[in-house]
């Protein structure tokens, strides 16, 4: 992949924007951040330069040159940013987990961002997958997020008792013979409704019911207000109820007194429903994806 | 005999079944993706990958679930009768009052016998708008309590059975649980939202019919009255960008042509809005700097102006970096048409245009 073409002018101007120099990077080094970033964003295509100008200027640029700057091993930058962002750092991690292993997670982000004094320390700094796409501080927690969650996945498949918890399969046995079946064509009918939903539809709904995050969580993380959050989800959920109803009379031909019936045997025993194979896990639904939403910002 | 509530209920005790539980992969986003999706700054199609992806993984919502808990604090909504325009509202309301006690008496036919009843009388569809005068600023503490209470109360529609949760009051829950699920689900919510924000108008409700009726009663040659107070004060909320009101009188809001998003200067920092003041969300600005006024010529910019020649702008509506405008000094005001066209005017009188994003200045 030849690297994309940027405009001297344009980086020129945005170095000076950028507090760059202040840091003492050099503009080779900010256009190389640049580039990257651009590189990874734009995935191999060519972008017209009004696109790339577009790009660039959407960039977090200030914080991409701090970062730069702190991966180049400048002391100054590295002071400013362990000053600013170590309380970001530490406010994230408490609000994960209280208990403090979070903490830890992040005093050991230091070793890496910092690229643990090696002499190669611009190719060993966390820093360079900073692309400025998003604000070094929304980077920053989700670094720690997900370094987070794996930790505590990983405990968790070591420990069996909690793994059966998890996994345990439904003990009850259907009184009903008839209940099994109907059970079945419901949990079917709900699987195609929800891989039918959008994306977004289908995440809202997984958040509030399986992460039981709050409405308010929910809506900061969507960029609307909770009682938007909250019309959302109840409109999802009825369109799931319409869609599931509908095709349990179309594809099996129940009546309403029937699929009563459904929902009734559904909640003496539901049972796991897997989204991963439900929806397909490969990404090919995407664009099938029927989004109800606006586009955009 | 199966309750209408059944579906409801069944549907949520399947939907709490969804799991996606599955290692992490090369599917999973990486944390620079991830976090850009989160500023929203992802173009349609990588979006739309990476929101497919979040909707089926569930190493990844945890990701998530976690990630949204260390959101910065969302500085809490500021009390009704803290936000600016109530602010402004309290002076005019008083004015007004009083200019229509002093439009109502000479329209008594000019006698002065002016019977104290009658006054009342006259004057009590404008109860509202006097009593701020009588009780500068800070409501009763029963009326304090009660918004604060609607606050509380107001947007949550929690589906059922989900009661732990201390964000998710079961107000609303009727909407989810509601055996009318072919209804629109939002009457009770809607009410919520009405009556929060009824709150505001209700003051300036009573402001707004005062001043029409004041200028109608008014005589030909009125002594300077309140009424002109009220007057200066109207132009004062709309424009509130000079430094000594930002340091005097609460937030500067800064309008932008999208309704929804708002700026504003409090306490030193920047705050945005995208649902029309209903919640505000703190923006970072870059160190030390404390800007007192700024313009939003569009949804995704803005200019900000400070002491000390201070010039920030973003063209995303998040970030702001510093522009530079040599030899400046302290800064008043700014005009800005777009991301590259703007005229800031300093202490000192002098003004510096640009036409190209604040690289250079005229």
């Amino acid at each position: 992949v030849s690297p994309l073409r940027l405009d001297a002018a344009l980086i020129a101007r945005v170095y000076a924007t950028s507090r760059a120099a202040a840091w003492g990077l050099t503009e080779e080094r900010f256009r190389d951040a640049i580039q990257t970033s651009a590189a990874k964003a734009f995935a191999g295509r060519e972008p017209a330069p009004p696109e790339i100008e577009r790009y660039v200027h959407s960039l977090h640029l200030e914080d991409l040159a701090l970062a730069a700057a702190c991966a180049a091993g400048a002391d100054l930058a590295w002071d400013h940013f362990v000053r600013e962002y170590r309380p970001v750092l530490y406010r994230a991690a408490d609000a994960i987990d209280p208990s403090g292993s979070a903490r830890e997670l992040a005093d050991s982000l230091y070793a890496e961002l910092y690229g643990l004094r090696r002499a190669d320390r611009d190719a060993a700094s966390l820093f360079r997958y900073f692309h400025g796409r998003s604000s070094l501080g929304t980077w920053l927690r989700a670094i720690l997020s997900q370094r987070f969650i794996d930790a505590k996945r990983a405990s968790r498949r070591l420990d069996p008792i909690e793994e059966t918890e998890v996994r345990a399969p439904s003990s009850r046995v259907p009184e009903d013979p008839g209940a099994a079946g109907r059970v079945e064509a419901l949990r079917q009918a709900l699987a195609a409704a929800l891989a039918a939903l959008s994306a977004r539809d289908r995440l809202r709904l997984a958040l509030y019911y399986v992460h039981e995050m709050t409405l308010a969580a929910i809506g900061r993380q969507f960029g609307e207000h909770e009682a938007t959050a909250s019309r959302q989800l109840a409109r999802t959920r009825r369109i799931l109820k319409a869609d599931v109803e509908r095709r349990l009379r179309a594809d099996h031909e129940f009546d309403g007194r029937a699929i009563a019936e459904c929902w009734r045997s559904a909640m003496d025993d539901a049972g796991p429903l897997d989204l991963a194979a439900l929806v397909g896990a490969d990404g090919k639904n995407a664009a099938a994806d029927r989004s109800t939403e606006k586009e955009g910002v | 005999v199966t309750s209408q509530n059944d579906p409801d209920r069944a549907l949520d005790a399947l939907l709490r079944q969804m799991s996606a539980d599955r290692p992490s992969s090369s599917d999973c986003p990486d944390f620079e993706q991830f976090a850009a999706w989160s500023d929203g700054a992802l173009e349609i199609s990588e979006r739309r990958r990476v929101e497919h992806h979040l909707s089926t993984c569930g190493r990844c919502q945890q990701v998530l679930a976690a990630f949204t808990a260390t959101a910065p604090a969302v500085p809490a909504a500021s009390p009704l009768w803290r936000r600016p325009f109530v602010r402004w509202l309290i002076p005019i309301t008083a004015a007004a009052a009083a200019a229509m006690v002093w439009a109502v008496r000479p329209d008594d036919g000019g006698t002065t016998t002016f019977a104290p009843t009658s006054t009342t009388a006259r004057l009590e569809p404008q109860s509202d708008a006097e009593r701020p005068a009588a009780e500068p600023r800070q409501p009763p503490p029963e009326a304090r309590q009660d918004a604060n209470e609607r606050e509380n109360r107001a947007p949550a529609a929690a589906p059922p059975d989900v009661t732990d949760r201390a964000e998710a009051p079961a107000d609303v829950s009727r909407n989810l649980h509601s055996a009318r699920p072919a209804e629109p689900p939002s009457k009770a919510e809607t009410e919520a939202l009405r009556q929060r924000t009824a709150e505001a108008p209700a003051s300036a409700a009573a402001a707004a019919p005062a001043r029409p009726a004041a200028a109608r009663t008014a005589p030909p040659s009125p002594p300077p009255t309140l009424a002109d107070s009220a007057a200066a004060a109207g132009p004062r909320a709309e424009a509130a960008f000079s430094p000594e009101m930002a340091a005097n009188a609460g937030p500067v809001v800064m309008a932008t042509p999208d309704p929804a998003r708002q700026w504003r200067l409090r306490g030193g920092g920047l705050e945005r809005t995208d649902d029309g003041g209903a919640t505000w969300q703190a923006i970072a600005l870059p160190a030390g700097a404390a800007p007192t006024a700024g313009a939003c010529p569009s949804r995704n910019v803005c200019w900000l102006i400070g002491p000390s020649g201070l010039v920030l702008r973003t063209t995303d509506g998040a970030s702001f970096s510093a522009v530079n405008i040599p030899g400046a000094g302290a800064l008043v005001s700014v005009r800005a048409e777009g991301a590259s066209r703007a005229t800031i005017t300093a202490a000192d009188g002098r003004t510096f245009a640009t036409v190209d994003g604040g690289t250079t200045w005229k």
